[in-house]
């Protein structure tokens, strides 16, 4: 079966500095959750930025059996560690509609999908509701709804639970373990990945510093703590 | 030292653009001031990247002149040197020794700390961009197709928006420090 991300020895360094990532391999299956773990600084928004081609490392990254290429990004849905970044049209609808109506859904389907992708993620009845009305929990669920709307077959988190409180990290991790799309997060926080990730790889300044089963990454305090994790 | 000369004789050349009124002065400027550019960058490829939007810019108020009845393009040339001879001057200064070598209060203490204070919102506000610029790729990757124009636009007053809310958050953030009026 074909891996849905391959990345093979990557290298990437903003311009003038030190190697961000560094040798980086690994691969998504079909139906993963895998969680990307690492401190401040380890490199993991810069791989997923890497992945979808936004900074173009050397060595060789691959979606669904392809080179990246700017039409594939249709198949992946991105959320970035702001929700801000994503939603900045009048409404939630609008937001959500967009991406829809730019690839030709007529706009009644489009808004049909839009309100069952907010559903999903428990926003119903907020879809006229201007992003910034919302608390930042809603916002992050509202992001992945976005991301959602265009039915992805891969979706990509960034840090999706920076500054939110425990109760909402609850409810997204419960959201996205009811999604079933195969996913790459970002995180340095333990309980959440913990939650929802199938697999956990620990980028460490730019490396892989392990790989496995979250039930096994997460136990190893010694390590964790080494990592700069605890 | 070598550094601060250095900059100075780029921001004069910049005042000596500010002053010029010949055509062919300006165009000899603004020709310098894209070559010593394209020298710092090391690469004729990154140089050219860095100053397109100024280039692009240019181009625009050329235009402009021309449909305006002007025979030269004298702001667009002036525009072009000013900016590209200030460009390298501010990278050659190192504004942190300049603010730490300077007493507290002096004139040039103040410029120094009003320049990197405008050099760390720029840079606010260039992540911003980047960002949110990106996501409306994202979104609306479709060039020209539904939604893509309606969506530029709102992403801009997003981007406007949060400026003022970031500018507002940074001045509150220096007055709490005791550095403002």
């Amino acid at each position: 079966m074909t891996a849905i991300v391959e990345a093979r020895g990557l290298w990437f360094a903003y311009e003038g500095g030190e190697p961000v990532l560094r040798n980086v391999t690994f691969a998504v299956e079909p139906g993963e959750r895998v969680g990307i773990l690492g401190p401040n600084g380890s490199g993991k928004s810069t791989l997923l930025w890497c992945l979808v081609g936004l900074y173009k490392p050397s060595g060789e990254v691959r979606l669904f059996g392809e080179p990246v290429h700017r039409k594939l990004l249709e198949r992946v849905g991105i959320v970035f560690q702001n929700p801000e970044d994503m939603l900045f049209m009048p409404s939630l609808a609008a937001d959500l509609c967009l991406p829809l109506l730019n690839r030709g859904v007529a706009p009644a389907e489009a808004d049909r999908r839009a309100r069952e992708a907010l559903a999903r993620l428990g926003l119903d009845g907020l879809a006229s509701k201007d992003a910034s009305s919302l608390s930042l929990g809603q916002r992050k669920r509202a992001a992945i709804a976005a991301a959602l709307a265009t039915s992805p077959e891969l979706l990509l988190l960034d840090e999706p639970t920076a500054e939110l409180d425990g109760r909402s990290a609850r409810t997204l991790a419960a959201a996205l373990l009811e999604l079933g799309v195969t996913t790459l997060v970002t995180s340095h926080d333990l309980t959440f990945l913990g939650r929802i990730a199938t697999r956990l790889l620990v980028l460490v300044e730019g490396e892989i510093a392990a790989a496995g089963p979250p039930e096994e990454i997460l136990t190893d305090t010694t390590r964790l703590e080494a990592w700069g994790l605890l | 030292m070598r550094r601060l000369a250095g900059a100075g004789v780029l921001l004069m050349a910049a005042l000596a653009a500010v002053m010029a009124t010949d055509p062919a002065v300006l165009a000899a400027l603004a020709a310098g001031a894209v070559l010593t550019n394209l020298a710092m960058a090391g690469r004729l490829a990154s140089g050219l990247r860095r100053l397109a939007p100024i280039l692009v810019f240019a181009g625009f108020l050329a235009s402009l002149e021309w449909l305006g009845g002007a025979a030269q393009p004298r702001l667009a040339l002036r525009t072009v040197a000013v900016f590209a001879f200030l460009v390298p001057a501010a990278r050659l200064i190192l504004w942190e020794e300049l603010l730490t070598s300077r007493r507290p209060g002096s004139a040039l203490f103040r410029i120094a700390l009003f320049l990197l204070m405008v050099r760390h919102f720029t840079r606010v506000l260039a992540g911003e961009a980047w960002r949110l610029l990106i996501a409306q790729a994202l979104a609306a990757p479709r060039k020209w197709r539904k939604g893509w124009w309606s969506s530029l636009v709102w992403a801009l007053a997003a981007l406007f928006r949060r400026a003022l809310l970031r500018a507002e958050r940074f001045y509150a953030a220096q007055l709490v420090r005791g550095i403002g009026p």
